[in-house]
């Protein structure tokens, strides 16, 4: 079989996906399996709900019984920033065939959108296979990973505490943030709207608290834009 | 737990389908709004931190030892991710630190 030089270039540009979203989602299989949930519902998850963080968050929100409800509602919020991948793809996708198409749409997260936003349609490949080797691969990856968290579960010592690396993860993910962003609110805020709604309603106290969240951004931004146009 | 799980897996998928190909379905409205991508961007940080606040739980805080494994394992993530960068390493030093204290602490 010969290699096409689209694939070749392709797997070059998602080596560090590679090593990202194996490791990520063989650890989404042990935490899934360490909160005591049947294996196999840890794959079925990654192949149709693809979506690393949110896989994470719904673990968590699992292991505390939240309802089918609160859990897709605190799913979309964290989702929605692949609302606006594709806005820069628009013209890009639109003349693939259409399985295609809704494969690329479906398998568009954030490895794939870097991959594809920094490497333009050139005339020298074949763009559809480009793209199509581009979604593919990070999304075996993650399905391999995911497999393969479950051969090495059984041979984990079973460890009180293991899901710290849970914990740990998101605090990366905020730290990342923060370190590009600088924006403090986005360290102090979410401790103090947990701490209030957690008083008011710990039931669900997590949902109010991200509602909140997302009030005092829109208000901050709000306040922002008046402040520079009335300087 | 299984119609639970299954609903769940359901939801995701549609949720997956419905956020990955909004801006296929809507095309002019909301092209380049970027008011709304810088909003998406800041809500994401925000729930991370609350997740990190979520996973240790604020009961952890009211009794002894006042969450103290869990402060001391993020900060040992902090440390090792500002010094290192490398992702995996910082997780494991974290967990490993909170193990061990948890151990030391609930003995």
């Amino acid at each position: 079989m010969r290699v096409s030089i689209e694939l070749k270039q392709v797997f070059k540009l998602s080596i560090p996906t590679l090593f990202a979203y194996f490791s990520l989602s063989m650890l989404f299989t042990i935490l899934w399996l360490k909160a005591g949930f049947a294996g196999y519902w840890a794959v079925i998850m990654s192949l149709f709900a693809y979506s690393g963080a949110v896989q994470f968050v719904v673990i968590s929100m699992m292991q505390e019984h939240a309802s089918v409800l609160a859990i897709l509602f605190a799913s979309s919020f964290i989702a929605c920033r692949n609302l606006f991948y594709g806005f820069s793809l628009l013209d890009r996708f639109r003349p693939k065939p259409k399985w295609i198409k809704a494969f690329l749409m479906f398998g568009l997260v954030d490895a794939v959108y870097g991959v594809l936003a920094s490497n333009p349609e050139t005339p020298e490949r074949d763009d559809t296979k480009f793209c199509l080797y581009a979604t593919l691969l990070p999304y075996i990856y993650w399905q391999t990973g995911s497999v393969f968290g479950l051969i090495l579960f059984s041979s984990l010592p079973d460890i009180k505490g293991l899901n710290f690396m849970l914990t740990s993860f998101f605090m990366l993910l905020v730290i990342d943030y923060y370190l590009v962003s600088r924006d403090i609110w986005s360290l102090v805020m979410p401790i103090v709207f947990s701490g209030i709604s957690f008083l008011i309603l710990p039931g669900q106290y997590l949902v109010v608290a991200i509602i909140s969240s997302a009030l005092f951004i829109y208000l901050s931004d709000q306040y922002k834009a008046k402040k520079t146009k009335g300087a | 737990m299984h119609y639970y799980t299954l609903m769940i897996v359901v939801g995701l998928f549609l949720l997956t389908c419905v956020t990955r190909a909004f801006p296929f379905l809507f095309t002019a409205k909301l092209a380049g709004n970027e008011k709304l991508q810088v909003f998406g961007k800041r809500l994401a940080a925000y729930i991370m931190l609350l997740l990190v606040i979520y996973e240790i739980t604020p009961q952890a805080f009211t009794v002894y030892p006042f969450g103290l494994p869990a402060i001391i394992g993020l900060i040992v993530v902090i440390l090792s991710h500002l010094m290192f960068h490398k992702p995996l390493l910082s997780m494991a030093l974290g967990t490993a630190t909170y193990i061990f204290l948890n151990m030391h602490y609930t003995l």
